[in-house]
């Protein structure tokens, strides 16, 4: 059995392990039906992990060795000379170096290191340059506009607005504050879908820079979910604005409400990493996960209440990061309660091990980035 | 003037291949289809660099010279490590500045002065770096009346010296140059030649790509000539364009 094989044995598996662990109760195998034991938390957990573990193998058969392996068979002939008397691996002394040129830095393409953590610090040397590129997309975006940044802060009022009226007239819900439940759950939407949206085409859509100058490909995608981020603290403004208008007094439990949006944007970045790889390789990426992108909108109550869903999607809805964090955010914003720590701390674990997933793929394929775009 | 701890870029065996599907495989449909009927598939290989050996001492001038498709323009993707070789190795001592198609970076709703900055930081500058040359920047593009006005609205002259200045004003220990020296009126060109000449000067290292023979001699000391991947000829500047000029 191939490693490839066992990878994509192992994928399923995981997936397999945590699905029933989590949706024990609707299969009927739950110790105690309706509640969250600590054996389902055990089980989605070591699913999350095969899983994880399966991509890892699936991805370094198709990565590295593989890819080392048949450069030697399948090479032309006139290099194969120069193949078989390989060289000193390191052409250079360093010991011959001397004073003047000591202190420069190196690069050996041939330099063991572990993508995982050197793109890591490469993103951390470059972060003026994510700087930048934030800074770029929000200038750009409203630079000609008459109303500058304001925009930043009218358009989600606008689109609530809308919503508002189709909502309100057609449907009719029973939500406290219907508008700034809206609005809220608009904007922590809009924060993972632009995010991701963006962060998607990052490598693509700079493959021009990148074909002329070396920048750690994961500035592109930290860069996009950074200005859907600075786009959210922006529209916080109007928020809160509308809030205290709608009546609800200012709270100390707002004080929380960084939390879910760093929640967040950790989910944008993992989604939106792990397909800006994906994206590289298969095309038709960037329209599948369009559509799934909004069928995601609706399966998960931002517009709408929880309690018009039937019984099994409710509980579904637990172990959704986007309706869990969107909550997260309502409850100290609305009701001025903070949200309950074994639900949140769930989501959380499963967003972080995607994102540490999510980096380990886009880190090992992105050698292969510039040689496929 | 060869010196023997010298040497700022090293190749060993460096290979470079493409891979080109002769079927569309690019999107995930095609893949799964492919998997269900348990084909594989199939790629027509090319190898864009193959197996290069090359040396390049500080302060050096090489030339890369050859035709179009020959791997002029791999070779310093490599170096710049843009591209990691499929296989060999590349070693670079000193911090390398492209000088690649002027202006990449550039965004035409920025201003000169925003795009300065976004610009400097592709190269991998700081803000304070970036600060301290500035100034230095703006002089050598001439640019003082028009830093705060738009991109959009400057004439293509005016972006090319902003882009040759941003990356002259690198300081590179290696400048990496694929045909540029064609830019802006006379008074500018023979500006961004002095610039090159300082550059010698202060021992930085050169690469130079380019079809223009005669500013690869006026430059550069020594050039390869590359074809199909490979080097065909390496040595003094005027033997290998005469071995270049006589294989045409």
């Amino acid at each position: 059995m191939s490693n490839r094989t066992l990878g994509l044995g192992l994928v399923l598996l995981g997936i397999l392990v945590t699905v029933a662990s989590l949706l024990a109760d609707a299969l009927g195998i739950a110790a105690q039906p309706g509640v969250l034991g600590w054996k389902q938390i055990l089980g989605a957990v070591v699913g999350a992990a095969i899983s994880v573990a399966g991509v890892f193998i699936f991805v370094r058969r198709r990565g590295g060795e593989a890819e080392r392996a048949k450069v030697q068979d399948s090479r032309p002939q006139a290099a194969a000379a120069t193949d078989v008397v390989h060289p000193s691996p390191e052409p250079h002394p360093r010991e011959g170096s001397t004073l003047d040129n000591g202190d420069l830095p190196i690069y050996d393409s041939t330099a063991v290191r572990v993508p995982f953590v050197h793109e890591l610090t490469e993103l951390y040397r470059y972060r003026f340059l994510l700087w930048n590129l934030i800074s770029r997309d929000l200038k750009v975006r409203y630079k000609r506009s008459v109303l500058g940044l304001l925009w930043a802060m009218i358009n989600p009022l606008l689109t609530m607005a809308v919503l508002l009226v189709v909502f309100m007239r057609l449907f009719r819900f029973e939500v406290d504050h219907y508008p700034v439940y809206i609005l809220a759950g608009l904007l922590l939407w809009n924060l993972f879908a632009r995010g991701t949206s963006v962060a998607m085409r990052a490598v693509l859509d700079n493959s021009a820079i990148r074909r002329q100058i070396y920048v750690p490909a994961s500035v592109f995608v930290a860069a996009a979910v950074g200005s859907a981020l600075v786009n959210l603290l922006f529209a916080l403004v109007p928020l809160l604005i509308l809030a205290v208008a709608g009546g609800v007094p200012p709270r100390l439990t707002w004080l929380y409400l960084p939390v879910p949006i760093l929640q967040t944007t950790l989910f944008a970045f993992g989604v939106g990493v792990t397909i800006a790889a994906l994206v590289v390789f298969f095309a038709d990426m960037i329209d599948i996960y369009e559509v799934a992108l909004s069928a995601y909108f609706y399966f998960t109550p931002i517009i709408y209440p929880m309690s018009i869903l039937p019984p099994l999607l409710v509980r579904v809805q637990q172990f959704n990061p986007a309706y869990q964090f969107i909550d997260a955010f309502r409850l100290p914003l609305i009701d001025g309660v903070l949200p309950a720590p074994n639900s949140i701390l769930l989501s959380t674990i499963g967003v972080l091990l995607l994102t540490l997933a999510g980096w380990s793929l886009f880190t090992r394929l992105s050698d292969q980035f510039a040689y496929r775009t | 003037m060869v010196r023997v701890d010298g040497l700022t870029i090293g190749l060993r065996g460096v290979s470079v291949r493409y891979r080109v599907p002769t079927e569309p495989v690019s999107t995930l449909k095609e893949h799964a289809i492919r998997l269900l009927q348990g084909r594989r598939a199939e790629y027509r290989e090319f190898w864009a660099l193959d197996g290069i050996d090359l040396d390049v001492q500080r302060g050096e001038a090489l030339g890369i010279i050859g035709r179009n498709g020959a791997g002029k323009s791999t070779l310093l993707k490599v170096i710049s490590r843009i591209l990691r070789p499929t296989a060999g190795q590349v070693w670079v001592r000193g911090s390398v500045a492209p000088l690649i198609e002027l202006g990449a970076g550039f965004h035409p709703e920025l201003t000169g002065r925003e795009n300065v900055y976004l610009n400097g930081a592709l190269l991998g500058f700081s803000q304070a770096e970036m600060e301290a040359r500035f100034d230095r920047v703006v002089e050598f593009a001439e640019l003082w009346d028009f830093i705060d006005a738009p991109l959009r609205t400057y004439s293509s002259g005016m972006i090319t010296r902003l882009g040759f200045a941003v990356a002259s004003e690198a300081n590179p220990d290696i400048l990496i140059i694929d045909e540029v020296l064609s830019v802006g009126d006379e008074a500018f060109q023979q500006k961004c030649l002095d610039r090159m000449h300082e550059f010698r000067a202060r021992d930085t290292t050169i690469l130079f790509v380019s079809h223009a023979l005669e500013s690869v001699k006026r430059l550069c000391e020594r050039a390869v000539w590359i074809e199909h991947g490979q080097i065909r000829h390496s040595g003094a500047v005027g033997e290998t364009i005469a071995a270049y000029q006589n294989g045409l």
